[in-house]
């Protein structure tokens, strides 16, 4: 009796820890499975982790909004001291910069009169694309294997996927993901973005491509190659993705037929930024396009 | 190491026990703010993937798999990588942990920082492969060398904190 009660008591011992280890097992495989098929989804760019992650993004664009707000604090607090002792040279090269700016404004101004003259002339349509929303940057994204940023606007502003983003030196990137407040941006060094190109200087057309680095890649050039260091390399508008002269470069180094570019746009320091309105086909002829169901 | 070797002074008690969660999901928030430059951008730490480590090995009922497999979730939402990536890599450095702490619970700080290094190169290694399967392209490696450099290097201020943390709140 005593002896059964013992191996009753030594199996129901035992049976506790099995049973909470086949629990564990059973709910670690459904973490696993759960995670295999949302990578599965991934794979075949279904639609549903894209729109996941347009709320995901609407939940925290607010929570980062704010914890932005004193780190950013700090870093300008910290930014304009260390650069109180710059500010007379600072001053100096910006009375400089002011001068020569003033002469290109007023031959800018010039010229513009006369492109719009001519314009008229010919009868050709204008390449200005508005500006649909300032947004300001709330995030970053993708760590080693994306470059994106996360901004403050989404489908409530009127934004739409796939329209330019630009900041006050040159590309950014494009709209990747939208949400109703917040989208992110892919930047044009992931290494999935492809922008189609020019050469301002030599006009042979080519293809950016990002690599998820600080410096993008020239590639598809034609054979006569004639790109130099110091070259902007501007949008070529084809493939309609892009408008047409946006700066997106400068080339950095060109060795036996590699060329190194770098980004036109601040991508390290990205903060305030301009989405654009740009589609190649008027959203009315698209409707027209449309086939009914 | 089986559930039964977890004690009960493992645990933090009342509302405390959710400190550890919270504090690595406050690590997920952080990396996504956009501190400093790209170069900070493109090789920040995974501090989660450290909280991770640190919570199994010191307070693993404080760290359970479904709060793993949130943040990874979390991860996954906020950073825009292929969703799962990170489910995959904080559930298996969990296990890993669980599965090896009976070898080093209780050694100096060196051994877990050693083993926290040779997990977290392992769970790259596997990220590359997760993320190129995802994408149906090869990730480039460089970046995701410095990124889990700069974690294991990272490593010990993280857990000093956290230790911290850890004798605040317990």
């Amino acid at each position: 009796m005593r002896l059964g009660s013992a191996s009753s008591q030594r199996f129901s011992s035992q049976a506790g820890p099995r049973k909470r280890h086949s629990r564990a097992r059973a709910s670690l495989l459904f973490y696993m499975i759960g995670a295999l098929i949302l990578l599965t989804l991934e794979r075949f760019d279904s639609q549903v982790p894209i729109w996941v992650r347009g709320v995901a993004n609407d939940v925290v664009a607010p929570v980062l909004g704010l914890v932005d707000q004193p780190i950013r604090s700090v870093q300008n607090s910290i930014e304009r001291i260390a650069g109180v002792s710059d500010i007379y040279i600072e001053n100096e090269a910006l009375r400089r910069e002011n001068r020569r700016l003033n002469q290109w404004r007023d031959a800018a101004a010039q010229l513009g009169r006369e492109n719009d003259q001519l314009r008229s002339l010919m009868k050709a349509p204008g390449q200005t694309v508005p500006a649909a929303a300032a947004v300001r940057v709330v995030g970053v994204g993708g760590g080693a294997f994306e470059k994106s940023v996360l901004v403050n606007a989404g489908l409530s502003e009127g934004l739409s996927r796939g329209w330019p983003v630009v900041d006050d030196y040159g590309l950014v990137g494009r709209v990747m993901e939208i949400g109703q407040f917040s989208s992110r941006v892919l930047l044009i060094s992931d290494l999935n973005s492809r922008i189609p190109v020019r050469i301002e200087r030599s006009g042979q057309l080519a293809i950016v491509m990002g690599n998820n680095e600080d410096w993008l890649t020239l590639k598809f050039l034609p054979e006569s190659q004639d790109v130099e260091v110091g070259d902007r390399i501007l949008t070529s508008g084809h493939g309609g993705v892009f408008p047409p002269d946006i700066l997106v470069a400068v080339v950095a180094s060109v060795d036996e037929g590699t060329v190194r570019l770098t980004p036109s746009a601040k991508l390290s320091r990205l903060d305030y930024l301009k989405i654009l309105a740009y589609q190649t086909i008027p959203p009315e002829v698209q409707r027209d396009m449309e086939v009914p169901e | 190491m089986s559930s039964t070797q977890i004690k009960a002074g493992d645990k933090f008690k009342g509302l405390a026990g959710l400190v550890p969660v919270l504090i690595t999901i406050f690590f997920s928030i952080l990396m996504l703010l956009p501190v400093g430059t790209s170069a900070t951008m493109s090789i920040f730490p995974h501090l989660p993937m450290i909280a991770v480590f640190y919570w199994t090995a010191h307070r693993p009922l404080s760290m359970p798999l479904g709060a793993a497999a949130l943040v990874g979730l979390i991860l996954d939402l906020w950073l825009g990588v292929p969703l799962g990536l990170n489910i995959l890599l904080l559930v298996t450095m969990r296990m890993f942990v669980i599965a090896q702490l009976k070898y080093f619970k209780g050694r100096s700080v060196l051994v877990y920082w050693a083993i926290f290094s040779l997990s977290c190169l392992a769970l790259f290694a596997m990220s590359w492969i997760i993320a190129s399967y995802a994408t149906s392209s090869f990730a480039p490696v460089g970046p995701l060398f410095n990124q889990a450099l700069v974690t294991i290097v990272v490593y010990p201020i993280i857990s000093w904190i956290l230790t911290r943390a850890r004798a605040a709140w317990t």
